[in-house]
């Protein structure tokens, strides 16, 4: 309790210094009330080095009012009124210069906050750095080198612990437009171990392929390979977009368990509106009892109205399929979410998201509310404050 | 069990080619950005109009420069460019980043 108090102490401080302090093009909170960034104390910008982070801390509150303060199966804002720390992540960056040289880099996350309970990965990795049972937990979603070679239109190959090609949402804060995720995104690889290479084609394709330890894994079962692999095409002048990502490999090496997930996404941009369609398919060898296998889809839209650099709005609808349910433990069942939300960023540091949601299902077991109902009615509201 | 399974695959079918109807319906009202990017020792009798900068936007993309260079290119048009030139492509994340160019108004 007294932690959480504290929390929102630091929230409001935080957040009320935005009327106090002058107008600066710093991205984060140190450089715009000192003049001078994180990553300038000691000099490290000038070997392109960058120090920064991010704090996101919210509040939702549940219609059902549920007796266990769950709004689960919506994962990471599942809790019901109470102020939570979503995740504070603090990183060190040497992004790689992608011009006509060669380069080296490398990127380092260190994560702490109710997020990590769903972003940790299996092995000898993150997942022991606090009790598992403990509901703010700590992660290290990503470590790992990056070396620029300037053949074709530029390669580059990272090695090590980083976030997957999957998806549209993202497990860090910032690139997000809603607070809360959907079904999909929760069903989806977050962060895999190995080495990918990225090589862009031309200025509209780009093409990444590596061999990884799978989803949200470090080194279990480090005998089961996956690949990982994703083709882009981007067009600057109409603002199109199309991707498709695949990882594919044995999850376990003891038993065939090949685990198949595959994201496709296309993107109009329309000046000021933004349509986003994915769709996302996932199948799993042996996952169920009696060696059955188990598979899963989804489709997610969004449409987004970005009014101003400071206001935006937007709409989500989603359809998630669990066919066998696995990925839920409600058993067969489809899942529907509708989410309207607000982007507001009165400083370039500070990013603020209230939104509504109403989550219905068809499934065998009711899975909102402890069981009682098929539907629930979420009004969220978060902040992102970068360092 | 074969009815079950025609069913799924007549709705995947449905599926598939609403989506398609989407993506294409969409793509053909999209508007390409009017202004042409140049470099800045090819401008001719222009005026410099202001700095443009735009971000790639929400979510996980690859190739984000062209989703900045589009968002950017939005604000040049709004600005009455004919012409910009990018000044530097800044990475934020592993799948973001930001686009800045100058944007300007050419009389050829």
């Amino acid at each position: 309790m007294i932690v959480r108090i504290r929390l929102v102490s630091v929230l409001i401080i935080l957040m009320s210094s935005t009327f106090v302090y002058a107008e600066n093009k710093s991205n984060g909170i140190i450089g715009a009330l000192i003049g001078k960034e994180a990553s300038n104390w000691i000099g490290l910008e000038n070997h392109g080095i960058t120090i920064g982070g991010w704090m996101t801390g919210g509040i939702n509150y549940n219609s059902a009012n549920t007796p266990e303060g769950s709004n689960g199966p919506v994962s990471m804002t599942d809790r019901n009124g109470s102020v939570n720390l979503y995740q504070t992540d603090l990183f060190i960056e040497k992004a790689v210069n992608k011009g006509s040289s060669w380069d080296i880099g490398g990127r380092f996350d260190y994560m702490f906050g109710t997020d990590t309970r769903y972003t940790q990965a299996s092995g000898n990795w993150d997942s022991y750095l606090l009790s598992k049972n403990s509901y703010y937990n700590m992660a290290i979603p990503q470590a790992y080198a990056e070396i620029f070679a300037p053949l074709a239109q530029g390669l580059s190959v990272k090695v090590g612990h980083f976030y997957t090609i999957m998806g549209y949402e993202s497990v860090a804060s910032t690139p997000n437009f809603f607070s809360s995720h959907t079904y999909s995104f929760k069903s989806s690889p977050f962060t895999t171990t190995g080495a990918l290479f990225n090589i862009a084609l031309n200025d509209e394709w780009g093409l990444n392929a590596g061999a990884v330890t799978g989803a949200d894994n470090f080194n279990r079962d480090i005998g089961a390979w996956s690949q990982m692999s994703g083709l882009t095409w981007t067009h600057s002048k109409t603002g199109t977009s199309a991707s498709l990502s695949v990882l594919s490999g044995d999850v376990y090496s003891t038993y065939p368990s090949q685990l198949m997930y595959y994201t496709a996404i296309f993107q109009q941009a329309l000046g000021k509106w933004h349509y986003i369609l994915q769709h996302d398919l996932g199948t799993q060898q042996n996952a169920v009892a009696q060696g059955q296998n188990a598979d899963w889809y989804s489709i997610v839209q969004y449409m987004l109205y970005q009014a101003t650099d400071e206001w935006g709005v937007g709409v989500r609808g989603e359809w998630f399929r669990d066919t066998n349910g696995v990925r839920y433990t409600y058993g067969k069942a489809n899942y529907y979410a509708m989410t309207g939300g607000l982007n507001w960023k009165p400083k370039r540091w500070l990013m603020i998201r209230p939104e509504v949601r109403y989550d219905w299902s068809q499934a065998k077991i009711a899975p909102f509310d402890g069981g009682q109902r098929t539907g629930q009615f979420l009004m969220g509201v978060d902040a992102v404050i970068q360092f | 069990m074969k009815i079950s399974k025609t069913c799924i695959s007549t709705q995947n079918r449905k599926i598939k080619i609403i989506m398609l109807s989407i993506v294409l319906g969409l793509m053909a009202f999209s508007v390409k950005a009017q202004p042409q990017e140049t470099l800045s020792s090819q401008l001719k009798e222009c005026h410099y109009l202001d700095n443009v900068e735009a971000t790639s936007g929400y979510g996980k993309n690859f190739n984000w420069q062209s989703l900045a260079k589009y968002s950017a290119l939005v604000k040049a048009e709004a600005l009455g460019a004919s012409h910009v030139v990018w000044v530097r492509f800044e990475t934020v994340g592993a799948f973001n980043g930001i686009a800045i160019a100058k944007a300007y108004n050419c009389q050829s």
